[in-house]
């Protein structure tokens, strides 16, 4: 028995299969951010406001985030800016450093209109703040802004950490925003 | 009972259904800005054009918007920072006050879909050089380099109603900075 699709809005279009027998769809592309930033509140920046470097021949740390929430947490972008030619690098599982001890940094739920606040340690870094251990995930350089689009794949577990470092090529203040989403519904 | 899934202009073919179990389908993929520009026409363009700045030393207020919509949320899509220095840029988020506001000098505000005559339900302000911006809160800083930077937020940051939020920047010379930003109104649906 075969069926025909219908428009549920009566209007009696039949959905098409093409000769290469596939249904032909149109589809509205959400990204994860979105869905969970409109439906669950739940999605997040961590911006550091913009830190000033005097240190140009070692990298200072300056966004440290460890995942104290009970789910697990998606890197969806990161916005890294400069005003000078800038080398970042992008650690997983620091296992210590004066960054972790930094100031406190607030996250900023995306969803304007939600008061919804989520539970992870996120730490403000400063000139020739440190982070040791961990693993290198990435590279990249900033005169301006640049985004890295991540979109969720990247997956912090809880209790594990991600820390963000910076080493300009002159005195400079450098900015980054982690924006982050929990999935609720996984 | 299982079915197949015929072709509806009558042609004969039927729906394949993979070795993984998926159902085939070809599909063409749509931005939620181009589906709300299409379906409720409610994407918009706005821009301050280029705003002369001289002040260096301070940051001046160029782009507000409110959200005026009795029912639905501001979705940002695209901030798009334009200028002929390196220039750094503030977001903030609830401004309460200060010249760029009080002196409501209107940006152009356009309707992404050139067929509909509708309107944005914002207010959207644009700065001169030395306005000032208080209250609210930082949310975001960056640097734009010159030409500008594109930051893409795709949606994700929304705006309830009423709520309010700028732009300003210290170009790092004199220069002409400009503000673009594109972005749509949605129900607090998806």
């Amino acid at each position: 028995m075969s069926n025909l699709i219908k428009d549920g809005k009566g209007r009696g279009y039949l959905a098409e299969v093409n000769s290469k027998q596939r249904l032909r769809t149109e589809s509205t592309n959400l990204s994860n951010l979105f869905t969970v930033s409109l439906e669950d509140e739940s999605a997040f920046a961590l911006p550091t406001g913009f830190v000033p470097l005097t240190t140009t021949g070692s990298y200072s740390a300056i966004l440290y985030a460890n995942n104290t929430a009970t789910k697990s947490m998606h890197i969806s972008t990161l916005t890294l800016s400069s005003s000078v030619i800038t080398q970042w690098q992008l650690l997983v599982m620091p296992t210590g450093g004066t960054i972790t001890s930094g100031t406190l940094l607030k996250t900023v739920n995306i969803n304007l209109a939600s008061e919804r606040e989520i539970n992870i340690d996120g730490r403000l870094g400063f000139d020739g703040a440190t982070a040791t251990g961990g693993v290198l995930l990435g590279s990249f350089t900033t005169l301006g802004t640049g985004q890295l689009k991540i979109d969720g794949a990247m997956i912090v577990p809880r209790n594990k950490s991600i820390v963000l470092l910076a080493k300009p090529s002159a005195a400079t203040d450098v900015s980054a925003d982690l924006f982050i989403y929990f999935d609720i519904a996984r | 009972m299982s079915n197949l899934i015929k072709d509806g202009k009558g042609r004969g073919y039927l729906a394949e259904v993979t070795q993984d179990q998926r159902l085939r389908t070809e599909s063409t993929i749509l931005t939620n800005m181009y589906s709300v520009s299409i379906d409720d026409q409610l994407a918009f363009f706005a821009t301050t054009g280029f705003v002369p700045l001289t002040t260096t030393t301070s940051f001046s207020g160029v782009m507000y918007v409110k959200n005026t919509s009795a029912t639905k949320n501001l979705h940002i899509v695209l901030v798009r920072p334009s200028e002929d220095v390196l220039t750094a840029w503030k977001f903030i988020v609830g401004p309460t006050g200060g010249t760029l506001i009080s002196n409501a000098v209107a940006a152009t505000t356009t309707n992404a879909n050139g067929t509909s005559p509708r309107g944005a339900d914002a207010l959207v302000y644009q700065g001169a050089d030395g306005d000032t911006v208080t209250g609210g809160i930082e949310a975001t800083h960056f640097y734009s380099n010159v030409g500008g930077n594109a930051i893409q937020l795709d949606g994700s940051v929304l705006l309830p109603v009423n709520g309010t939020f700028a732009f300003v920047a210290k170009p790092s010379a004199v220069a002409n900075v400009n503000m673009t930003l594109m972005f749509y109104f949605n129900d607090n649906r998806v």
